[in-house]
């Protein structure tokens, strides 16, 4: 024995260095349920009821599985990425079976836009052999009437540094269905007459590869850094086959208009970087800020920067401003309208345009702000709150929209 | 594993919440009359003990100490807390000049303690103690490395590292309420002020006849008692206890039966009661030098 009068003291010590660093270990065997209920309302066009539901269960010893289940219910005219003019204007339902008329300087809406969709996806997470590797495995199934899709996807990671590191790579690969109502256009066929619009085959599809490189770095008790690479490359068909771009021919009379489907490349490669700062401050508080920047080989470059700032209110309550500014550059093949001389041919599948206000300049901000509540158990309630409102070179893209969204998290 | 629903119960100004986790009635005892706060702060402290029964138990296949115990001198990843009761443990070894050992669970494979006069041949013993010695165990970077054949055991830290865990869980989960964590007979209080007229927890310790030995008031700290008055053999009028010297693989000499300690954590007072068990026939000469309260039984 040592000097015998040090060994309390030191024990003392050791008992209080081992249980002072033990952090709460979280209880197993309890599924975590999350769900939520969205409800988005664009001005005039879109809104959407959204619940979803989310439920984790923790296996023990770092081992997760998580299921999700989301109900998309979309109802109200959509852009049909014709151009406000100046004259009413008429276009033909997907279907092929009606038209409707747009009245002279508004926004052409096709407002036969309703959908509901369903998805569904599971992830499972297990720890490796000697637990630095981790390994989580996904499945997602998406279902809408005119889409379908199903995906996989799988992912490593890696521990370092006594976890002060971690590398993550992933990859994932889906297929989507697509099956347009009245069927697939032609592109560049002229939306009237509708007979010989639509191409003999009736579904199309495309597939989607991801690879994501991450590392996430603890830089010091209170902060954590993460920087993300993603790599997506689509190929297939990748037009909105309700889309239509506008032909201006100034040798048809004032307020004749043509309107033809549009082309889009069939593959789009797109590489984002994404950095991420989570910082808990002395007071408790959390700021977490991001930025991505994306471009890909349609021309599109975007930068988007979002914060969010989490303030505690006593031992229960907490509010959590949050802002957004996205900003996004035209593609390559975006056009506003095509004058006559340029219109290509029907069937013309080497041109690209299309006049979807999504792929032409936009720039987006959101802010709002979330307020939550604590209950027992780990239980949770909030209440987000948020306003979008989006510009861009034409008047399809300047819309605004409120986001209400409530949330109950609980222990089960 | 026991998962069922604790079993609450009311008293005078205190509530009891029991359930079975490590082979031993636990308890939760909470001052006060809120009957709902009993039964949340006994589901936290039965959880934590039956999550540390899992992670460290050495009768399970599926965990840590299974994975380590098997990895036959291959690196083992261990998580933070692992890596702390590791450090915890080499505290002990080096204060013990290597009697407090972890490795020394190998020991068993020779000795059955169960009250029969089956004492092992030396030849068994000497087989056994190549595969003892923390000092041959080697950590780097998140990883530990423990020679084939040997063996890591957290019996004798686990159930007093539980106590202090579930104690300090359910002490954050309620403010200012006193508590008293009993997993087994080591047993821990939070130091709050119960009730208004500062009343403290009484502790019975038992004597080996079953009876109450003595009587203990106490209101912060925590108590735990190493021996077991069952745990022996007895061959040719020689009694052999259960602590094994882990230098000669061999029950520890003129050992008290039993010794109870009170100290700050449960942690402190278990280890302080096994170390003055290894201490044979000094043990009271140590527990005196150590200026703990402390009861031996020989």
């Amino acid at each position: 024995m040592k000097k015998k009068q040090d060994v309390r003291s030191a024990l003392a010590l050791a008992a209080g260095s081992l249980l002072a660093a033990t952090g709460a270990q979280a209880g197993d065997g309890d599924w975590t349920i999350d769900s939520a209920l969205l409800v988005y309302s664009e001005t005039d066009r879109v809104s959407a009821v959204e619940p979803v539901v989310s439920a984790t269960r923790d296996l023990g010893d770092e081992e997760t599985l998580n299921l999700k289940l989301v109900l998309d219910s979309l109802t109200g005219p959509s852009a049909n990425g014709a151009q406000v003019e100046e004259y009413p204007q008429t276009f033909s339902t997907p279907s092929g079976e009606a038209t409707y008329t747009v009245p002279a300087g508004e926004v052409p809406l096709d407002d036969q836009f309703h959908d509901t969709r369903g998805a569904f996806s599971a992830s499972w997470t297990t720890p490796l052999e000697n637990r630095l590797w981790k390994r989580t495995l996904g499945a997602n199934v998406s279902s809408e009437f005119d889409f379908f899709s199903l995906g996989v996807n799988g992912a490593l990671s890696r521990d370092l540094n006594k976890r002060n590191t971690t590398l993550t790579a992933g990859l994932g690969f889906e297929v989507d269905t697509i099956k347009p109502v009245g069927g697939v256009p032609v592109p560049f066929a002229e939306m009237f007459p509708v007979a010989g619009s639509k191409s003999t085959s009736d579904t199309e599809d495309r597939t989607v590869t991801d690879l994501l490189l991450g590392i996430t770095q603890v830089i010091d008790r209170n902060t954590v850094m993460q920087f993300n690479y993603n790599l997506s490359m689509s190929s297939g068909y990748m037009n909105d086959p309700y889309k239509v771009v506008t032909v201006v021919d100034p040798l048809d009379p004032p307020g004749t208009f043509t309107y033809v489907y549009e082309n889009r490349p069939d593959s789009r490669t797109r590489h984002a970087l994404y950095w991420e700062t989570k910082h808990a401050f002395a007071s408790g508080n959390v700021l977490d800020a991001s930025y991505r920047l994306m471009t890909d080989d349609w021309g599109i470059m975007s930068n988007t920067l979002d914060a969010r700032y989490r303030i505690g209110l006593g031992s229960d309550w907490y509010v959590e401003p949050h802002v957004r500014w996205y900003d996004q550059g035209e593609a390559d093949f975006y056009v506003d309208r095509l004058a006559a001389a340029d219109q290509p041919a029907a069937n013309d599948s080497a041109s690209e345009y299309s006049a979807d206000y999504r792929l032409g300049a936009l720039t987006t901000v959101t802010a709002g702000a979330r307020v939550g509540k604590k209950l027992a158990d780990d239980g949770e309630a909030w209440f987000r709150l948020e306003s979008m409102t989006q510009s861009g070179d034409t008047g399809q893209a300047d819309l605004s929209a409120i986001v209400l969204e409530a949330g109950y998290t609980f222990k089960w | 594993m026991n998962n069922s629903a604790p079993a609450i119960t009311r008293h005078e100004g205190w509530h009891a919440g029991r359930f079975t986790a490590m082979a031993s009635p636990c308890e939760l005892l909470v001052a006060g009359d809120d009957a709902s706060l009993a039964v949340h702060l006994t589901a936290i402290a039965r959880d934590e003990a039956l999550r540390i029964e899992r992670k460290f138990s050495r009768y399970r296949d599926d965990n840590i100490v299974a994975a380590i115990n098997r990895s036959a001198g291959q690196p083992v990843a261990i998580d933070d807390e692992v890596s702390r009761l590791l450090d915890y443990a080499d505290t002990c070894f080096r204060l013990s000049g290597g009697l407090f050992d972890i490795t020394s669970g190998v020991l068993r494979r020779a000795w059955k303690f169960d009250g029969s006069d089956r004492v092992p041949s030396p030849t068994q013993v000497e087989a056994l103690l190549p595969y003892v010695g923390w000092e041959k165990v080697r950590r780097e970077d998140g990883q530990v490395i423990v020679p084939p054949g040997m063996e890591l055991d957290f019996g004798g830290i686990g159930k007093e590292y539980a106590v202090d865990s579930a104690l300090r869980l359910a002490s954050a989960a309620a403010e200012d309420v006193s508590l008293l964590v009993n997993f087994g007979g080591d047993l821990a209080t939070n130091g709050a002020r119960f009730g208004e007229a500062a009343r403290e927890w009484r502790v019975g310790i038992e004597a080996p006849d079953g009876g109450v030995a003595r009587l203990l008031r106490i209101r912060a700290g925590a108590l735990a008692t190493s021996g077991d008055a069952r745990r022996f053999l007895l061959k040719d009028g020689v009694r052999y206890g259960h602590i094994l010297d882990p230098r000669n693989g061999w029950p520890v000499r003129d050992a008290p039966r039993s010794v109870t300690v009170i100290a700050g954590t449960c942690l402190e007072a278990g280890t302080l009661s096994t170390l003055a068990i290894l201490q044979g026939h000094d043990a009271e000469a140590f527990l005196a030098s150590q200026g703990v309260e402390h009861w031996i039984l020989r």
